[in-house]
């Protein structure tokens, strides 16, 4: 062996690896020369920590041990941002395929303050007590029939009735929505021609009466049945019958002016300005046969609002 | 080689290793002292092989205890051989805490070795011969095997900062 060769057993000497032969050729030349001989010297630490079987042990399990990988410490997150990547993807692309083709996107849009009329699915509920009426008009409260705002009806300031002043003395429940008092100078109805039907039944007109603004305008309504002591009290809409004399109570939140169209005929039924929280009968007609009887409300806070600016409804009476 | 011979060559590198670390006084003292241990205490030693890893061993822990001695007594140069004591073979607690921190840097140091050293010196730890670990690792030639293991023994002496033991440079 030459010197190349023989400096090449020096890590062979603290590990124990060297045969005999080996060993006697490193340390013989190691005697000979002060450089191999300081090489060996310095080895000899590492030689005596080896020789120590714990200390070898932990050096072993240590080289068990797999290296980390340099993408190691990144296959973790690497994952995750792959997951959500993909989760995006997904998102992107089924909100894609759900948005209608050829839609162009609203990225803005105005609109006009269009008021909500909720249907009457549900008689609307009474009010805690009688409402004063004019001396003229006997009073019965009974279970409100339909209401367009579950607002309780106030009670009419001042007396208020001089609506139905010129009709039959015949009571009427409140009708529309509205916590404010109000004069009592409503304007007078004008009533145009007679009702067509006379046996009229209430029916659940929720797609009829579903119409637009009269949440708006807090208009309220009710079906007044005149009972056997000639007073008018609220009726039951499922328990109308043909013979039954019948009159509808408007009420409004805030002024405007009310008009009543029977659908039939066409015939206007009544018309007239109302005052905050005052209320408005219709006059009385007896409803002969039974039968549906539509009738077409239009209220407006001028008498010259567009439609787009009127709450326009149905009222559907079914008589037995 | 006779034993004579062998601890004649001894001294004289001895001398000339310890006189680059201590005062050449130190050292011709210090390798007095080796070759007197080795000729007391292990005279049926007469092997180079058996004689040399002794007296590099015992070399070594009079090195540290000399340098451990120096610093305590703030003496950095010179060192009387009167202070100079015999070598304590047995462990000490500073021993101990110098070996800890050498096995934790070797094991940092070769977690950081590639695939090849690291099998070669697992190989080497379970006791395998060159020879042996030319077969297993299929090198053509047991030259192949030496520089491998060259190679792999200078990468961990640099990766340990170029010296087995720490902090001695």
């Amino acid at each position: 062996m030459n010197r190349e060769e023989i400096e090449k057993l020096l890590g062979g000497y603290a590990t124990g690896t060297l045969t005999s032969e080996e060993q006697q050729a490193l340390f013989e030349a190691a005697l000979g020369d002060q450089e191999l001989f300081d090489e060996l010297a310095h080895e000899q630490s590492l030689r005596d920590l080896l020789s120590d079987p714990a200390a070898r042990a932990q050096l072993l399990a240590s080289l068990d041990e797999r290296p980390a990988r340099w993408y190691g410490r990144w296959w973790r997150p690497l994952t995750v941002a792959a997951a959500m990547a993909g989760v995006s993807l997904v998102a992107i692309y089924v909100t894609r395929r759900s948005a209608p083709a050829g839609q162009p996107a609203t990225v803005a849009e105005v609109r006009l303050p269009a008021p909500v009329v909720r249907a009457p699915e549900a008689p609307a509920p009474a009010p805690p007590e009688p409402q004063p009426e004019p001396k003229s008009e006997a009073r019965k409260t009974a279970r409100p029939t339909t209401a367009l705002s579950v607002a309780p009806a106030p009670r009419p300031a001042g007396g208020g009735g001089n609506a139905t002043g010129s009709l039959s003395g015949v009571p009427a429940t409140g009708i529309a929505a509205g916590a404010k008092a109000a004069g009592s100078d409503a304007a007078a109805p004008q009533f145009g021609a007679q009702l067509g039907a006379q046996s009229m039944r209430m029916a659940r007109p929720a797609q009829e009466a579903a119409a637009p603004a009269a949440a708006h305008f807090g208009l309220r309504y009710s079906i007044l049945r005149q009972a056997p002591g000639d007073e008018f009290a609220e009726a039951d809409p499922g328990q109308l019958q043909a013979g039954d004399t019948i009159r509808l109570r408007f009420e409004a939140a805030d002024p405007g002016y009310l008009t009543i169209v029977d659908s039939a005929g066409s015939q206007v039924v009544a018309s007239a300005r109302l005052e905050a929280a005052q209320r408005f009968d219709t006059p009385p007609w007896k409803a002969g046969q039974p039968g549906r009887q539509d009738f077409l409300v239009r209220f407006s806070r001028d008498p010259g609002s567009p439609a787009s600016q009127q709450a326009t409804f149905t009222i559907t009476l079914n008589f037995r | 080689m006779e034993r004579e011979e062998v601890l004649a060559r001894l001294r004289e590198r001895i001398v000339a290793f310890a006189a680059f670390r201590l005062s050449k006084d130190a050292a011709e003292d210090l390798a007095q002292e080796v070759l007197v241990l080795l000729h007391e205490k292990y005279a049926h030693l007469e092997r180079a092989e058996d004689l040399l890893p002794l007296s590099l061993q015992i070399l070594r822990f009079k090195i540290a205890s000399l340098r451990r001695k120096a610093i305590r007594r703030g003496e950095f140069s010179q060192v009387s051989i009167d202070d100079i004591p015999l070598p304590d073979l047995d462990s000490n607690p500073e021993e101990y805490m110098e070996r800890k921190e050498m096995l934790e840097q070797l094991t940092r140091a070769v977690g950081r070795l590639g695939e090849r050293c690291r099998q070669l010196i697992r190989l080497k730890l379970h006791g395998r011969s060159f020879a042996e670990i030319q077969k297993i690792m299929g090198a053509g030639s047991l030259n192949t095997v030496y520089t491998w293991d060259h190679r792999c023994r200078k990468n961990l002496l640099e990766l340990m900062g170029g010296h087995w033991e720490p902090g001695k440079r």
